[in-house]
């Protein structure tokens, strides 16, 4: 018994020893996926058929899992990694592949039939094919990746996702948990990804009835005409949940991406971005604008600042504001009553829920409505026992934690409750050899 | 030889020197100064009532449109163009006149708030149908081109007209932004949009048409569409299109092109007889340093993309480089007018006294349009057979402005029409506008 767990014990040892081994000479990542057939259910009630991505979790490609998803499966390369590998089995009824726009695969070339390309690169066969990609110099930036074959019926099946490649991890100030360098000089403290894309319902039901094709129903996409928009595969409806933001950090990076055959006109109201990359290449010089042209295929990254200085009156009081898409005849689904399409909301985290958002939050962690800071240190009082301001609560702050107990200093009031009493002392002795902090403001962190 | 034919000419050619001359005085007069305004309406203070009426069409068809109206009177499209100054606090009132409840959103402007909204909208506080009011304030804090739309039930209200363009000038005169290098001597408003007329009638019957299924059939310069976008402001046939949409220019001068895409659907603005060079988009300037550098970012180029929802600003100039021929038909002996640049070598318009490359053909081989003075001459007219011409009293170059999406220079099938205009370029001393 000793034994077997000391072999245990070993064996978890030598597990980790290997991980962080890997950890530290990282050059690869990998990705099982599938491609398969699912459904998405519209707001209006409308089932459409589509074609997906899924992770195949057990990393064997030998089962179908089904958790195939529209978009696919978002694609991460961490900071350091160089090779992507995706091994890709086909589940669909007709041959399938995947590129990613930007990224030249290795040792792959286009398919061709009859003289005509099939596919811009190797194919998985029907009905279980596989087919392994690598890329050996991945690029750090936001891309689509989507099927290489029939591109004008596939990708429109559902057939796209977001693949992201940083070039440097963690973050540099705030107390963001992500966050990293996306382009050189592009520091960013949270990102997150806005995908667009749009569905004709005629051509997924003729696709799914084998009805799309030559001498068929519907013979060609040319009479393309979505009725349902969506951003991140999800088209607005009534009371679905806005996208969170703001959990520290005042650089939110957004991946703005088109996967759909036509422009989109994203646009965060009240707010101006910083324009930073265009295909996954950085600008030469920032662009500041409050829409973003998003061609057919395009990528765009553009900073949001979080300041909450420049909240705008209305947003700094209710934390939510409207993304949209400006091409706003697409705000439908098909037609349906109320709001629909590319719209949904970022809306401002309160993680203390003291309906003060966390980037204007002196203290996070902690409800403190008053935002009482005495010494103007922009850390609230309830989170700032560093009474001398030295930025570390320590004995030097003891004399002056005394002295505000015998004059009753508001600065040692730390919970605001118009005294400073025992429980502040409690505090003082709660926080001795901390950080002041954290406080959600992001000057406060710039020090 | 003389003909009953030639003294005719000489006749309607003399008379139309008499009619320039009348409107060149005309323009002095009222004018004072040779400079084009952007038509729309200033001040601090402005009262917009959203109600419905009608617009005409190129080919004569009559659409039904909701629109913003300048204090209480006739609705118009675009609504009326807001001309602000740097720093003032600006309030818009809104009234409304419809069945349902409208807003007013401004994008690019940070600080907009919003006081006795009958009920929250999408982007914006509403006025409750029939009669509602709500006000909007907000500090013109940065200049530039900007637009104002709807920001409620967003897609059909842009479409059925609820938009208009707001302008911020600097402090500065005579230019874009507070840097020199967006300095101009003429500027010029072009608000694109595009009509899917069955939506507004559908919307006229009392029906929710599917926008998802929209296809516009009329596209727009300033409201109008070409032809009608030639004519001037404020003209008493079209008392729901007040402006017009011909741009006009002197050589040498820089021209100020504002642009607003603000319909729905990207549009490629073309601008013939020179490329443009963008300084500024949504209304900020197109730096390489920020707050340094001025807008020297942007692209020399001859065809915007126009997307729905972004503006833009860029500079445009003429003065008939590398042509080889002196514009004005001077021969080699006279004066080097109206710059001396014209017989300097180094300068790209040396062409003083070279001649038209061409044999200028007889009437009888030419087919006339309108804009023909009768010479290729810049500011000079030539004969003319009897009621041909008469739309180039000054003899300037007209430049067709157009959408190059020539799918859209049409009025529902029938062209030319669309989104048209003309950029005239007059000669030195011609009053403007």
């Amino acid at each position: 018994m000793i034994n077997f767990i000391s072999k245990t014990v070993n064996l978890a040892l030598a597990s980790i020893l290997a991980l962080a081994f890997l950890g530290l000479e990282a050059n690869a990542v990998e990705y099982w996926l599938s491609a398969g057939t699912t459904t998405l259910t519209m707001p209006d009630g409308e089932v459409i058929q589509m074609w997906g991505y899924g992770e195949d979790t057990d990393q064997d490609l030998s089962t179908v899992e089904g958790n195939y998803s529209v978009p696919g499966p978002e694609l991460k390369v961490p900071a350091g990694d160089t090779t992507l590998t995706i091994h890709l089995r086909n589940d669909l009824p007709v041959p399938s592949s995947l590129m990613i726009a930007g990224q030249p695969a290795d040792g792959t070339a286009p398919t061709y039939s009859g003289g005509r390309v099939l596919s811009f690169n190797d194919e998985a066969g029907a009905n279980g094919g596989t087919v392994t990609y690598t890329w050996a110099n991945v690029r750090p930036g936001t891309f689509l990746y989507t099927s290489a074959t029939n591109p004008a019926v596939q990708v429109q099946m559902g057939l796209y996702g977001a693949m992201v490649a940083v070039l440097e991890d963690g973050p540099l100030c705030g107390p963001a948990p992500g966050g990293g360098t996306a382009y050189p000089g592009i520091i960013f403290d949270e990102d997150l990804t806005l995908l667009f894309s749009e569905i004709d319902p005629a051509l997924h039901e003729a696709v799914a009835a084998d009805d799309y094709g030559p001498g068929k129903a519907i013979t060609s996409t040319v009479n393309y005409r979505p009725l349902y928009f969506l951003i991140n595969g999800v088209a607005k409806e009534a009371g679905s949940n806005p996208i969170e933001i703001g959990s520290g950090g005042d650089r939110l990076l957004i991946r703005f991406l088109n996967a759909g055959l036509e422009t989109a006109m994203p646009v965060i109201q009240g707010f101006y971005m910083q324009l930073v990359a265009d295909d996954g290449f950085p600008m030469p010089f920032p662009s500041e604008q409050y829409s973003v042209m998003l061609t057919a295929g395009k990528t765009h990254d553009a900073i949001f600042s979080l300041l909450c200085d420049s909240l705008p009156e209305p947003i700094s009081s209710t934390g939510t504001f409207a993304v949209f898409d400006r091409r706003a005849h697409r705000l439908t689904n098909n037609n349906a009553a109320g709001d629909g399409g590319m719209m949904t909301e970022f809306t401002l985290l309160d993680q203390d829920g003291e309906s003060i958002v966390d980037i204007c939050d002196n203290c996070l962690g902690v409800a403190n409505p008053a935002q009482v800071d005495t010494d103007g240190d922009l850390f609230g009082n309830f989170c700032d026992t560093d009474l001398n301001n030295d930025l570390y609560a320590d004995f030097g702050d003891v004399p002056l934690m005394v002295r505000a107990f015998i004059w009753q200093e508001e600065a040692g009031d730390f919970n605001s409750d118009g005294s400073v009493n025992f429980y502040d002392i409690a505090r003082f002795l709660d926080l001795f050899n901390t950080t002041p902090g954290p406080s959600g403001q992001s000057n406060a962190n710039h020090f | 030889m003389k003909t009953e034919t030639d003294t005719a000419l000489r006749h309607v050619s003399a008379l139309r020197r008499i009619a320039a001359s009348i409107l060149m005085l005309a323009g002095l007069i009222v004018g004072g100064t040779a400079q084009a305004v952007i038509s729309g309406t200033t001040g601090v203070n402005f009262d917009l009532t959203a109600k419905e009426g009608y617009v005409s069409m190129g080919d004569g068809a009559t659409v039904y449109i909701w629109g913003y109206a300048l204090d209480g009177g006739n609705v118009q499209l675009p609504g009326p163009t807001l001309i602000v100054t740097e720093g003032e606090t600006i309030t818009v009132t809104l009234h409304n006149d419809l069945a349902e409840a409208v807003s007013i959103t401004f994008p690019g402007q940070t600080d907009v708030t919003t006081t006795g909204a009958d009920s929250e909208g999408y982007l914006a506080g509403e006025a409750a149908a029939t009669g509602g009011e709500v006000t909007y304030t907000f500090t013109a804090t940065r200049p530039g081109t900007y637009q104002y739309h709807s920001g409620s039930n967003v897609g059909l209200q842009i479409e059925m007209g609820l938009s208009g363009a707001l302008i911020i000038k600097p402090n500065a005169m005579n230019q874009a932004y507070n840097h020199p290098s967006t300095a101009f001597h003429q500027e010029y408003l072009f608000f694109l949009q595009e009509l899917d007329p069955h939506i507004h009638t559908a919307v006229e019957a009392g029906l929710t048409p599917n926008l998802a299924e929209r296809r516009a059939q009329y596209w727009l310069i300033n409201g109008r569409s070409g032809p009608d976008t030639f004519f001037d402001d404020n003209i008493p046939w079209l008392p729901t299109q007040p402006y017009g949409a011909m741009a006009r220019t002197h050589p040498n001068e820089t021209v100020l092109m504002r642009v607003v895409g603000a319909g729905l659907d990207v549009h490629s603005f073309h601008t013939h007889g020179a490329n443009f060079r963008v300084l500024a988009r949504d209304g900020r300037m197109r730096e390489t340093i920020p707050g340094v550098s001025g807008a020297d970012a942007g692209l020399s180029d001859f065809t915007l993309t126009v997307a729905p929802g972004q503006t833009y600003d860029a500079t445009w100039s003429w003065r008939g480089e590398d042509l080889g021929w002196d514009i004005f038909g001077h021969a080699p002996g006279d004066p080097c007018e109206p710059s001396g640049e014209e017989c300097d070598p180094a300068s790209p318009i040396y062409d003083h006294g070279k001649a038209i490359p061409v044999w200028l053909p007889e009437q009888q081989f030419l087919t006339f349009g309108g804009f023909w003075s009768g010479s290729p001459f810049l500011g000079q007219e030539g004969a003319l057979p009897v009621g041909e011409g008469g739309l180039n009293l000054d003899g300037g170059y007209f430049y067709m402005w157009h959408s190059h999406i020539e799918a859209e220079l049409v009025n529902f099938d029938i062209a030319p029409g669309g989104m048209m205009t003309m950029m005239i370029v007059e000669a030195p001393g011609v009053p403007i506008p």
